[in-house]
C-alpha cells in the first residue's frame, strides 16, 4: 500500500517509479504527538519539514483575549510547513488535533529532493497552491455563511479531501471534533455549533456515529453549504 | 466545570438544550449568552419587522439564572418608500 503522502502527491503531478520511492525513504523516521499538543509554534525557525502519516494537525493562531483561530486542517499525507524551505520562521503554530504520527525532514534534504526530482517538486507546488485554495473558500465560509452552512461546507470538504487519500467508508469519516474545536474553526461560539449542527441532524444530513460522521446524502449537504469540489483541484493530473 | 445549558427562542422556534456545556463561570456562561444573541441574528434575516431573540441560560440543576433577550425593530420612515 503506498503511503498517504505518495497518494496525495500522485493527484498534483504525474510521479515516476524513482519519484515514489525517493518519497517513500522520506516516510521513515516518524514522531508522535497526543491530542493537543503543539509540533510547532510562532516565531520557531524549525530545521525539519513535517508531514502528517496518520491523525489530523492543524494550524491556529491564538487571539490576545485567548481566544483560537483554527486556519487549516491537516489530514494524512499533508505537509505541515513546506514553506520552512523558504521562509525562514513560523508565522503561526500547528498542534495535533487528534493523536498524530508525523516524519519529519531535514531541512536540507527536502531542498534536495525537491532539486532533483523535478515532478515532486510540482507535486508539492501543486499542494501548496491547494493548501492557499482551501484558505480562500475558508474565508468565504467564515465571513458570509450561516453556521449551518458552515459545517455544511467544512464536512463536504474534509469527506472529499480524505476520501482522495482513501480515508473515508461507507459515506463516513472519522470525526475528529468537539464542538469548541469547530468553534474555533468557524469563528463561532460553542453553543452556536451546537445549535447548527442539532439542525442538520434533524434534517438528516449528518450522523454522528460513535466518534464518526456519516453523510447519508453528500449532494444535499453540498448543496446546503455551496460546496463545489473545484477548489480543491483533484483532477489536476487525470482532468 | 458547572454546566450551564442555553435555551433559545427566535420567535419561531425554541430549542430546548438538552446537552448543555461545561464553563469555568457563571461569567464565562453569561458572555457565551450574550454572544449566542449576536451569532443568531447574523444568521436570521428577521422575516418582519418586529423580532425577538431571547437566549436563557439554565444552571447545572435546571434553574433558569439569566436570560439575554435582543430586540430588532424596523420602520419605514416615508409612506410611498420603495
Amino acid at each position: 500500500m503506498s503511503s498517504y503522502l505518495t497518494r496525495k502527491l500522485c493527484l498534483g503531478s504525474p510521479l515516476s517509479e524513482a519519484d515514489i520511492e525517493r518519497l517513500d525513504t522520506l516516510a521513515g523516521g516518524a514522531q508522535s504527538f497526543v491530542s493537543g499538543q503543539d509540533m510547532v509554534l510562532e516565531g520557531d525557525a524549525p530545521e525539519y519539514v513535517h508531514f502528517v502519516r496518520s491523525g489530523t494537525a492543524f494550524r491556529y493562531k491564538h487571539l490576545p483575549d485567548g481566544r483560537r483561530a483554527i486556519v487549516a486542517l491537516l489530514l494524512p499525507g499533508d505537509f505541515c510547513d513546506l514553506h520552512v524551505t523558504i521562509l525562514n520562521h513560523m508565522d503561526h503554530s500547528i498542534a495535533a488535533l487528534t493523536d498524530c504520527e508525523v516524519t519529519r525532514v531535514p531541512k536540507a534534504e527536502m531542498e534536495d529532493m525537491l532539486y532533483s526530482h523535478p515532478s515532486i517538486n510540482r507535486a508539492c507546488l501543486w499542494a501548496t497552491l491547494v493548501d492557499e485554495a482551501i484558505l480562500r473558500e475558508w474565508l468565504v465560509n467564515v465571513g458570509r455563511r450561516t453556521a449551518d452552512k458552515q459545517l455544511a461546507h467544512l464536512f463536504c470538504e474534509l469527506y472529499v479531501r480524505l476520501d482522495a487519500v482513501g480515508l473515508t467508508t461507507d459515506h463516513s469519516f472519522r470525526m475528529p471534533f468537539t464542538q469548541a474545536t469547530l468553534g474555533d474553526l468557524l469563528g463561532i461560539s460553542p453553543v452556536h455549533v451546537q445549535g447548527a449542527m442539532s439542525a442538520l441532524r434533524a434534517e438528516g444530513l449528518i450522523v454522528l456515529q460513535d466518534r464518526n460522521i456519516r453523510l447519508p446524502d453528500f449532494s444535499a449537504l453540498a448543496k446546503l453549504g455551496d460546496f463545489d469540489p473545484a477548489y480543491l483541484h483533484l483532477d489536476s493530473v487525470n482532468p | 466545570m458547572p454546566r450551564f445549558y442555553f435555551d433559545i427562542n427566535d420567535g419561531r422556534t425554541r430549542m430546548v438544550d438538552n446537552e448543555g456545556h461545561d464553563l469555568e463561570s457563571f461569567e464565562a456562561a453569561r458572555k457565551l449568552a450574550v454572544q449566542e444573541l449576536a451569532l443568531i441574528i447574523r444568521d436570521d434575516m428577521p422575516d418582519g419587522e418586529r423580532e425577538s431573540y431571547v437566549v436563557v441560560l439554565r444552571d447545572a440543576q435546571g434553574m433558569p439564572v439569566y436570560v439575554a433577550t435582543a430586540t430588532m425593530i424596523g420602520e419605514k420612515l416615508l409612506e410611498d418608500v420603495e
